[in-house]
């Protein structure tokens, strides 16, 4: 029997009485009906991209050091301190919108690895591993310092090294400087890889109980190693290159924004090339993630090669010559239908046929999942996002093209992502989560940093003030921009809501008519029995609001 | 003389000063020794009725309840429906005769998971291995959504909030069909179902042969209720009802079982007794998916969609570095 309020003359449900309460049931929502097309952090490289054409263009008359560079400058400054509130906005009003997920939260997945105490929980008297506050505690505390002597180690032999290619070029010219370079290199690659190790043993020794605190320790540790090796070159040379215990190593032509210019391109082209492949072709999963390296190849066209490389090696992975590598290797064929490959055009599209072909294709999909490898989670991606907002955000006084290669870049690297996930890897198990984690912080760190970093780089390195201000007169114009800018910072923080009060209305509006629909549903449905498991208060309240709905059926 | 003192008080508080921060920086470390995992591990695994899966395995081997299983095993109604009910999981065993493979295919078949030997080929050694496939009947997905109390979205006719399941409540949903979960949905139940218990102390009652051979049956008048509603064009409330009578007579999500088996996947593959585990991917939402998602390079992406089949926490990845409404 079709519930009463169903059969009414005017069709589609109504809402009989509280009629200002049920908002238009498709009350179109203005946002989601226009959907935007880039992506959030893409749109704010494409509007930092737009900016950036200006003093591009002036620097073809006027040099690379122009005027427009410092209001570029401060632009992305402010940028840079609004997004983070840009973001918690975005951030809310999509949660709002989601809802409830089904699915596990990330915080509250205990980690296969963890070990402790089986006690019982003092709340809900569950049986729960547990382990010592203070324990946990010291832990951390230890592995900080772990961290830290690494971290700063790292950071001197890559200074030291600088330097030694600085005296070899002097001593050896040329040859010197590529042995200086590949020295560097390597000490780069080598310690890469060290630190990705040395972050995952010690993270995995905190014994930490949630998957979510785990990857924020990981985040936080990764995060330090990876930004001393990717950045240290360019702070070399911005601040340290011909000045200090460095004389003798001076820039060309005494212009080193310009080297920076040069250098940071190179490494940032060199820094968009990953090799996910490489590490899923690591059987472990467990190990997979802390022998991933970004070596630095210091050449502008491996971006390229990079996204190239990055669709076609696991597409041939899965291709016929792969299967007939496997055959030699195994002495078996790959046993995968061709029409199975999730890659593949036919993938999916038998699923309706019926009788023993839908059993047969479906044994052949399970198959071919079975032979792929295990998705390694969104770490990767988030790292590489996060060094690439480094070089966009920290050198945005000599790197003005940075935003404009890291947008195009992203537009390739969003579907190349999507592609990878939909077809390379298994099925993740689904995980729940309210915000990018630990990276929010990194993020918003390194946007502090730039509002240190982008006035020093004009006031220090470039040549834009007068030479013959004094260094206390140069430090003291910092110090005042660097503290003004930090108040803007501020205001922006204070001044921008991070949440707009139309998304949280039309979301209370919505979880009250869910709340009235179910209600009123419940009540013409005779009996307390189908009511039960919403519990005794949803079945009094649909008690009371019974007597208003037959009426409004009358009418 | 004097002076060799004071060079042998130097040299004293000097390694005094050297010794003492390593002294101190080894009792830290004692102390925050890790306890032996393997121990932790393999008490802690099972649930407290399956301790031991060998012996668990080998114990009360029941003629009558045998010949009720092998029975359920040769109905034509455990046989998965064409295009229907599909596989939601792989479990990938070592093949040793008393290995864990009885012991947790039973403990997942107490629940009312079906659990069946495929002839897939694993990524080890073949001749080692074994690969099980589970999926879930409907009814008892049912079961489970209402005592997890799963969000669930009411149809956008009804606003589109988002509410705890309840049969009951099907006519309301986006889905209006008993049983009709999203790939999602049933990743998630099918897990919990196999997951340790979220609602009881100690686990289930369950682990005897009698036990395992009702539940058999049970399963079978579910997998019949849910296909006579299918067949038939009953109206939702009369298909609800039956679905609900064929529990409550079977016994099946009633008070007797926690709904959980109590095994936990991920430490079990940790410790090597579970040598793979692959959630699968449903074929048709995938090629939904990848339609919306790789439609063009500036096009925007479908992150509701995204979001509503591989978990929150990869979309916001995508959101991120993604689309999203201002």
């Amino acid at each position: 029997m079709a519930p009463k309020w169903r059969s009414t003359s005017r069709g589609a449900p109504t809402c009989p009485r509280e009629r200002q309460h049920c908002p238009s049931p498709a009350a179109p929502d203005r946002r989601s009906a226009r959907p935007r097309r880039l992506a959030f952090y893409t749109r704010v490289l494409a509007l930092l991209t737009v900016a950036s054409v200006p003093v591009l263009l002036a620097r073809i008359g006027l040099g690379a050091d122009n005027s427009l560079v410092p209001f570029y400058a401060l632009l992305l400054v402010l940028i840079m301190s609004g997004w983070h509130q840009l973001w918690r906005r975005t951030l809310n009003g999509l949660m709002r919108e989601w809802g409830p997920a089904p699915e596990p939260d990330a915080t509250n997945v205990e980690r296969p690895d963890f070990v402790g105490e089986t006690v019982r929980h003092p709340v809900s008297g569950e049986l729960v591993r547990d382990e010592a506050p203070w324990r946990a505690r010291l832990r951390l505390v230890l592995s900080l310092q772990g961290t830290l002597v690494m971290g700063v180690s790292a950071l001197v032999v890559a200074l030291q090294l600088l330097l030694l290619k600085s005296r070899f070029y002097f001593r050896f010219g040329y040859f010197g400087y590529g042995l200086g370079a590949g020295l560097h290199g390597a000490f780069i690659s080598l310690s890469n890889q060290a630190n990705h190790l040395l972050a995952h043993r010690l993270t995995v020794w905190e014994n930490h109980r949630s998957l979510e605190s785990f990857e924020g320790a990981l985040i936080i540790k990764t995060t330090l190693f990876v930004f001393f090796n990717s950045y240290s070159t360019l702070f070399y040379i911005a601040f340290c290159k011909g000045r200090w215990l460095f004389e003798e190593d001076a820039c060309l032509d005494g212009d080193c924004v310009a080297e920076l210019e040069i250098e940071g391109i190179a490494i940032f082209a060199a820094q968009v090339q990953r090799t996910p492949q490489t590490r899923a072709a690591l059987p472990p999963p467990q190990m997979a993630r802390p022998l991933s390296s970004r070596t630095l190849h210091p050449r502008a066209w491996q971006i390229l090669i990079g996204q190239t490389r990055e669709l076609l090696v696991p597409y041939l992975k899965r291709s016929r010559i792969a299967a007939g590598v496997r055959q030699l290797q195994t002495g078996r064929p790959l046993p995968v239908l061709e029409g199975a490959l999730p890659g593949s055009a036919g993938y999916g599209t038998q699923a309706s046929a019926s009788g023993d072909a839908a059993g047969e294709s479906e044994m052949a999909q399970a198959q071919a999942q079975l032979e792929l490898t295990e998705y390694e989670g969104v770490f990767d991606e988030y790292l590489e996002m996060v060094v690439q907002f480094g070089y966009v955000s920290l050198f945005a006084a000599a790197l003005p093209m940075a935003s404009g290669m890291a947008c195009l870049n992203n537009i390739i690297e969003l579907r190349t992502d999507a592609w990878k996930l939909l077809t390379q890897f298994r099925r993740p198990m689904a995980r729940s989560s309210t915000d990018i984690s630990a990276w929010r912080h990194v993020l918003g760190g390194i946007s502090l940093l730039a509002i240190v970093t982008n006035p020093a780089l004009l006031i220090f390195t470039s040549k834009r003030l007068p030479a013959e201000m004094s260094s206390a007169d140069r430090l003291w114009t910092f110090i005042a921009v660097e503290h003004a800018l930090l108040l803007l910072k501020f205001l922006v923080h204070v001044l921008t809501p991070t949440s707009s009060r139309e998304a949280e209305i039309a979301v209370l509006r919505r979880e009250r008519t869910a709340h009235l629909t179910v209600q009123a549903f419940l009540a013409t449905k005779e009996g307390p029995k189908s009511a039960k498991s919403w519990g005794q208060t949803l079945d009094l309240a649909a008690k009371g609001r019974a007597g208003g709905l037959e009426r409004a059926d009358e009418l | 003389m004097e002076g060799s003192e004071d060079n042998f008080a130097g040299a004293g508080a000097g390694s005094l000063l050297v010794l003492a921060p390593g002294v101190i920086a080894a009792i830290c470390i004692i102390a925050c020794r890790r306890p032996h995992r393997r121990h932790h591990t393999t008490s802690n695994i099972w649930p407290h009725w399956l301790r031991d899966p060998g012996a668990a395995a080998d114990a009360e081997v029941d003629t009558e309840a045998a010949a009720a299983a092998k029975q359920a095993e040769a109905s034509p109604l455990l046989q998965k429906p064409a295009g229907g009910a599909s596989l939601e999981m792989l479990l990938v065993f070592p093949k040793d005769d008393d290995g864990p493979a009885d012991a947790v295919t039973r403990a997942l078949m107490d629940v009312g998971l079906v659990v069946e030997q495929t002839s897939l080929v694993p990524r080890g050694d073949a001749a080692r291995q074994r690969v099980f496939g589970v999926w879930a009947p409907p009814a008892l997905l049912e079961r489970k959504a209402e005592q997890v109390q799963l969000a669930v979205r009411l149809h956008p006719q009804h606003g589109g909030g988002t509410v705890p399941y309840s049969s009951s409540l099907r006519p309301l949903m986006e889905r209006k069909q008993a049983g009709d979960f999203s790939s999602l949905q049933r990743q998630v139940l099918v897990l919990a179902l196999a997951g340790a218990h979220t609602d009881q102390v100690g686990g289930t009652q369950l682990g005897t042969t009698t036990a395992i051979a009702t539940l058999r049956a049970a399963v079978l008048a579910l997998r019949a209720t849910s296909r006579l509603a299918d067949s038939v064009p009953l109206g939702d409330e009369a298909r609800s009802a039956a679905t609900e009578a064929a529990a409550a007579a079977s016994g099946v999500g009633g008070k007797t079982t926690s709904l959980s088996a109590g095994l936990e996947l991920e430490r079990l593959r940790q410790a090597g007794d579970l040598v793979d585990l692959v959630v699968l991917h449903d074929a048709a939402e995938l090629a939904a998916l990848k339609r919306g998602w790789l439609g063009g390079w500036l096009e925007a992406q479908p992150l509701r969609s995204i979001r509503d089949y591989y978990g929150a926490q990869v979309a916001l990845y995508f959101t991120w570095c993604a689309n999203v409404p201002a």
